[in-house]
């Protein structure tokens, strides 16, 4: 029956191991035989299936900081010996949201434990993929737009370089390899020779050195130098971990809202619970949210969440326990794949270590060593799913603007937003036209602060991979007591295209929504006797399943306490899930009105708002459904400033997708068309409710303000249109410009029937933008001024006073206008302007007016 | 915290207070591996169910013991018996456990038997694999390299341990089959590489580099003057340089050559402007040192265009020379 004669001296492997002290991993069977080639880092920045050195990865994150405008890098420490650690912050230059908040912060760090090579290069693969996709207008562009994500993409920096200088190499003591490639801690006290005896396990483990559990636990951490969890010698004793707490302040401290420390391995998140429930809970979700898009990803690889209690006892001094304790955020260590023989199983249907490649688990040490040919995929998953955490963890969705548009005339008619007025109120802007009407058809568009939607390959709206289809339910109803009324069968979509209101997103891809409606012969439209108030039912979730904030007023923000404050539910209770929105109502009519009014070319002319009398805007409207705005104003410090934008006719509305500024001309004949160079300030919206009022919004100064005008100047008989008859010098208004001064000009707008009120937008003799106006006679072509003015003093936006304008006599001016050129001459009373004369050629040609004297 | 994970934390305290009896566990192995020698094979399972819930030996100890026995049983021939008792072990769930090194409260086996047993089967599945190559080229049995599968990571490495030390008067008239092979599948074009490195045949290794994709396609790449000569490797790469998948292993290799091959550092200096190459281009000739270089990347730090600045002063940081960065320090 003896099958054959064994030979028992190939049973010690444990034995065998122990004689030797330094030993190498290899491919081929042995006591640290891997069954796939010993992975050797390689110095290339690029990303390929491989592991790349630390000078590879430095390279690729400082290129990246170097050529990126939303990438900014600085050292936050250095390490034992001296090095750099640096830490990155991937976020646009202010530290506000596109609407007015105070930023959110993410910490995402990685490369504590020098052996878990994952990890750095799933730090390297987020910003990768951040990278690839800043520029898509939608999630990964709102992320950098309005979140701050600080990523630290190696804090051992000592330690790492160790395992690199020893890919192969490692000291076995017992059967547990260490120091070379299986280095964990740092390198206080320990030369860069594995063969130095002494002192290759000493080090601090970084991951044993924070507060407020520190040394805590003699089952957890270490007072023994020479142990793999040697606590060292006080709470973050260590500079790596004070140069942990300094990417921290990058968010800054105050508004983390999520902290990863990325390890390897066991394909799990040991997540860490705390006493505050809601914390946990909210900790739990995202968790759930981040595995099941990772699992729907090409690797399939499920990551388990495993909490632990941050309590004295159980917690053991790691850096995860820090950041759940004192920033009260979502906290926990991801633990990179494979998967790691965790009792209870968090795999069963893993093998564990690198037996999950098809690897010899020799040792199961060897799941700190990913094959190479599986670190692309790590690394890019893993890369598009942080982003998806970041997302949730950005905040719960909110309403943000909603319009009813008419659909036979394009007008708006009613227009609401929420404008953020500090970091814990927004106030309602809130313009209705007129009321909506029962037998007419109308868009209703809404805009919500953050990209709402996923689309599958085919561009089609489809869950988040991984969550639900109840996600992508949307209600848009109107509500009068017990009816309801929901918009066109499948006339709702979310809206792909930029261009606003009615058919476009409003900032991000997927951020807005529209769905039609007509009442006529519905309940409601029953239930309407007279003017009535109605109230609109919004609900919806993001891509991660978050509900509305049920009250927009008050902005969701992460508390101190560490949970959601201003995130209110249906009934306006603050809560951590939200509900939906029906903060809103609108006028409904039984009665059949007019149309609303739409743009004619008779709003051509100059406007202000009387609360902000001192500055305003010259608006031109031009044919095919375009319009040219010259806003006259002043910068925070009272100097003068203008803007110029070319905007698109809709119904009622003249939108501008951006102001532009000027700056480097300078006045006279110094003038260098070269020096001018234009930049956008911002953008705005002009909705007209009647021939002689507008509103206009602007985000020129960081969050949205607004203005309510008049006209300044009236040249319309009936209907809007101009009086042509009465006001002969129609024909010679619009915008000169002198073609060897492309960067200023004059804009001539009719004050009277013989009378002209001019703006000439220049700069002064030190290249700041200057503009002069003044308002004289107008005789068969001859403008003479006698005396304009140049302005200062008013403030930019709402801080604006009148009574802080003041008006300074600046000179005069005379023109002499044919139908397509002419010229000024100017003599200012003011010595650096000095006198002097353009030739002048026409600009733009007003819409509704045909000059033929010349 | 819940109940389950307090006895969780209580049994980890106690695992943690029993050490392993070496000794015992070692004669323990021996015992079972000696058995599995001689019984047939349900005795062997038997025997190892048996011995799993042994309570007269310690489980700390137990385990070592299984541990030791799946490692040593990776030296035996993996005939029935010895497999099915590897894949048995495959299943085995430890019960001795100590905290995972990141979580007091996650626990992970004091000795893994299950992963190690599954790589006993995997170490197995290789050197079947070589065997069944080797036997293959012996016949001139061709068929076998139509038939190989590439689902498993070490039936492809078995067969390429064939290919590679296999005789070459055995080895040369397989080619053709190989080739056809690879063609069929891509995936087992690492056996094309073996057979060429075994060869020292430059064609071959360009054959394979058709099909050769990912892990494999990048250290083959680097590492091709080795193969197929410094004279026809730079050839390569200079050539890899405009597209294609070996980009990056091209730049890396080049820069070791940068410092004696002039050509080779004007090549790697016209990428300086490419936003996706220059960077690694920058760092190749940094590290590479080559004469000269300093005060190119001095000359590129003064650039109008920001991303060609960027270069010269990565260039500058990886040289890492005292002259490199006393120029970085007086950079703004
Ligand atoms: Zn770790």
């Amino acid at each position: 029956m003896k099958r054959r004669t064994i030979v028992l001296g190939a049973l010690l492997w444990c034995g065998a191991a122990a004689s030797q002290s330094v030993i190498e991993w290899t491919e081929q069977p042995g006591i640290l035989g891997l069954g796939f080639p010993v992975p050797e880092p390689v110095d290339t920045p690029l990303p390929f299936d491989g592991f790349r050195s630390y000078n590879g990865l430095l390279t690729r994150h400082q290129d990246f900081m170097l050529n990126h405008e939303f990438i900014a890098g600085e050292v936050v420490g250095n390490s034992e010996a001296g090095r750099d650690i640096w830490a990155y912050r991937y976020s646009d230059a202010d530290s506000i949201t596109v609407t007015g908040l105070p930023e959110p912060a993410i910490y995402t760090q990685g490369g504590i434990h020098a052996r878990e090579w994952q990890s750095p290069e799933v730090l390297t693969g987020i910003m990768e993929h951040l990278v690839a996709n800043a520029g898509d207008q939608w999630l990964h562009r709102y992320l950098l737009d309005n979140m701050n994500m600080v990523l630290l993409p190696v804090l051992n920096v000592d330690g790492y370089l160790q395992t690199q200088r020893y890919p192969r190499q490692v000291y076995l003591e017992g059967s547990a390899p260490r120091d070379g490639r299986m280095r964990r801690k740092n390198m206080l006290g320990v030369d860069e020779d594995i063969n130095t005896s002494g002192d290759r396990l000493l080090g601090v483990d970084l991951n044993r050195n924070s507060p407020p559990f520190w040394a805590t636990n003699s089952g957890a951490s270490s007072s023994d130098p020479g142990s793999i969890v040697h606590h060292g010698s006080g709470p973050h004793s260590e500079p790596e971990s004070l140069a942990m707490v300094a990417a921290a302040r990058l968010g800054p401290e105050d508004r983390l809202r999520m902290y990863t420390d990325v390890h390897s391995f066991s394909q799990v998140h040991f997540s860490v619970n705390t006493n505050n429930t809601r914390r946990n809970v909210i900790q739990r979700n995202l968790l759930g949210d981040f595995s099941s898009f990772h699992a729907q990803l090409e690797g399939g690889k499920v990551y388990i969440d495993r909490p632990s209690d941050a309590r004295q006892g159980q917690a053991i001094g790691s850096t995860d326990e820090f950041f759940a304790v004192t920033y009260a955020v979502p906290s926990w260590t991801l633990e990179i794949e494979p998967s790691g023989t965790l009792s209870p199983d968090a795999h069963p249907s893993l093998p564990g270590c690198g037996a999950d490649y098809g690897g010899f688990a020799s040792n199961c040490h060897d799941g700190f060593i990913l094959p190479e040919s599986e670190i692309r995929r790590v690394r890019e998953n893993l890369g598009q799913t942080f982003p998806i955490a970041y997302y949730g963890q950005a905040g719960p969705p909110s309403v943000t603007a909603v319009r009813w548009i008419d659909d036979a005339t394009g007008a708006v008619v009613a227009d609401a937003e929420w404008d953020v007025q500090s970091a814990t109120q927004r106030s309602l802007f809130f313009n209705q036209v007129q009321p909506l009407q029962l037998d007419r058809s109308y868009t209703l568009w809404l805009a919500f602060d953050k990209p709402m939607r996923w689309r599958n390959d085919n561009g089609q709206i489809a869950p988040l991979p991984g969550q639900a289809t109840r996600t992508t339910e949307v209600t848009a109803d109107l509500l009068l007591e017990d009816v309801t009324q929901s918009p066109e069968d499948s006339s709702g979509q979310w809206l792909a295209n930029a261009g606003g209101a009615p058919d476009g997103y409003y900032r991000y891809r997927d951020d807005a929504y529209s769905a039609s409606f007509n009442l006529a012969g519905s309940p409601l439209a029953a239930a309407i006797t007279g003017e009535t108030q109605v109230t609109l039912n919004l609900s919806a979730q993001d891509m991660v399943g978050q509900l509305l904030d049920g009250d927009p007023a008050t902005p969701a923000d992460w508390g101190i306490v560490g949970n959601w404050v201003g995130y209110e539910d249906t009934n306006g209770v603050e809560t951590d899930l939200g509900g939906s929105d029906d903060t809103l109502t609108f006028a409904v009519t039984s009665a059949a009105l007019d149309d609303p009014f739409v743009i004619t070319p008779g709003v051509s002319a100059v406007w202000f708002d009387p609360t902000h009398d001192g500055e305003g805007f010259v608006i031109e409207v031009l044919d095919n459904q375009r319009a040219v705005v010259y806003w006259f104003t002043y910068d925070k410090a009272g100097n003068q400033r203008w803007m110029i934008g070319i905007g698109q006719v809709r119904g009622n509305e003249v939108v501008f997708p951006e102001l532009l500024e000027s700056s480097g001309g300078i006045f006279g004949d110094a003038f260098d068309p070269a020096q001018v160079q234009f930049s956008n300030a911002g953008n705005a919206s002009f909705v007209w409710s009647d021939c002689g009022a507008f509103r206009m919004r602007h985000n020129v100064d960081v969050r949205n303000q607004r203005q309510a005008a008049l006209r300044l100047t009236d040249s319309t008989g009936s209907g809007c249109e101009f009086d042509t008859d009465r006001f002969s010098l129609l024909p010679f208004t619009g915008s000169w410009y002198d073609l060897e001064h492309d960067g200023e000009g004059f804009v001539i707008s009719a004050a009277g029937p013989d009378r002209v009120v001019v703006y000439w937008f220049t700069y002064d003799d030190a290249g700041n933008q200057a503009w002069i106006v003044g308002d004289g006679s107008f005789d068969n072509g001859q403008v003479n001024i006698e005396q304009a003015f140049i302005a200062s003093g008013g403030v930019f936006g709402d801080a604006f006073d009148p009574d802080t304008v003041s008006l300074e006599p600046w000179g005069q001016l005379q023109f002499s206008l044919g139908c397509n050129s002419g010229s000024v001459n100017y003599q200012s009373v003011l010595p650096q302007y000095g006198s002097g004369s353009q030739n002048l050629t026409r600009l733009t040609n007003l819409a509704g007016l045909d000059c033929t004297t010349d | 915290m819940n109940r389950a994970l307090a006895l969780l934390a209580l049994a980890l305290y106690a695992a943690a207070g029993l050490a392993t009896d070496e000794l015992e566990a070692r004669s323990q192995a021996q015992r079972l591996l000696l058995m599995t020698s001689v019984l047939p094979s349900q005795a062997v399972l038997a025997e190892l169910e048996r011995f799993s819930d042994d309570r007269s030996i310690p489980l700390e100890t137990r385990e070592a013991a299984l541990r030791q026995y799946v490692l040593s049983l990776r030296d035996e021939p993996p005939d029935a018996v010895n497999w099915q008792a590897a894949e048995l072990l495959s299943r085995y769930r430890e019960r001795a456990l100590v905290s995972h090194s990141h979580s007091l409260q996650n626990a992970v086996p004091v000795h893994n038997v299950a992963a190690p047993a599954r790589g006993t089967l995997n170490v197995w599945t290789r050197k079947l694999e070589r065997s069944a190559g080797e036997l293959a080229l012996a016949n001139q049995d061709y068929g076998y390299f139509s038939s190989l599968s590439a689902n498993h990571m070490q039936v492809v490495a078995g067969a390429a341990d064939a290919l590679k030390h296999a005789p070459v008067q055995l080895l040369e008239p397989a080619i053709p089959h190989l080739i056809a092979a690879v063609t069929r599948e891509p995936a087992l074009a690492p056996i094309m590489l073996a057979a060429a490195a075994n060869l020292s045949d430059p064609d071959l290794t360009a054959v394979a580099l058709e099909f050769l994709e990912g892990a494999d396609r990048f250290r083959t790449v680097l590492e091709l003057d080795g193969i197929i000569g410094p004279d026809a490797a730079r050839a390569w790469w200079l050539k890899s340089l405009d597209s294609g998948p070996d980009q990056a292993a091209a730049i890396a290799a080049l820069g070791r050559m940068a410092a004696d091959d002039p050509d080779v550092s004007e090549e790697l200096f016209t990428l300086m402007g490419d936003a996706d190459l220059g960077a690694a281009a920058a760092l190749a000739l940094g590290k590479s040192q080559a004469p000269g270089l300093v005060d190119r990347a001095a000359e590129l730090l003064k650039s109008d265009q920001p991303m060609l600045a960027a270069r010269g002063r990565l260039m500058l940081q990886s040289h890492g020379g005292r002259q490199a960065l006393q120029i970085l320090e007086r950079q703004p």
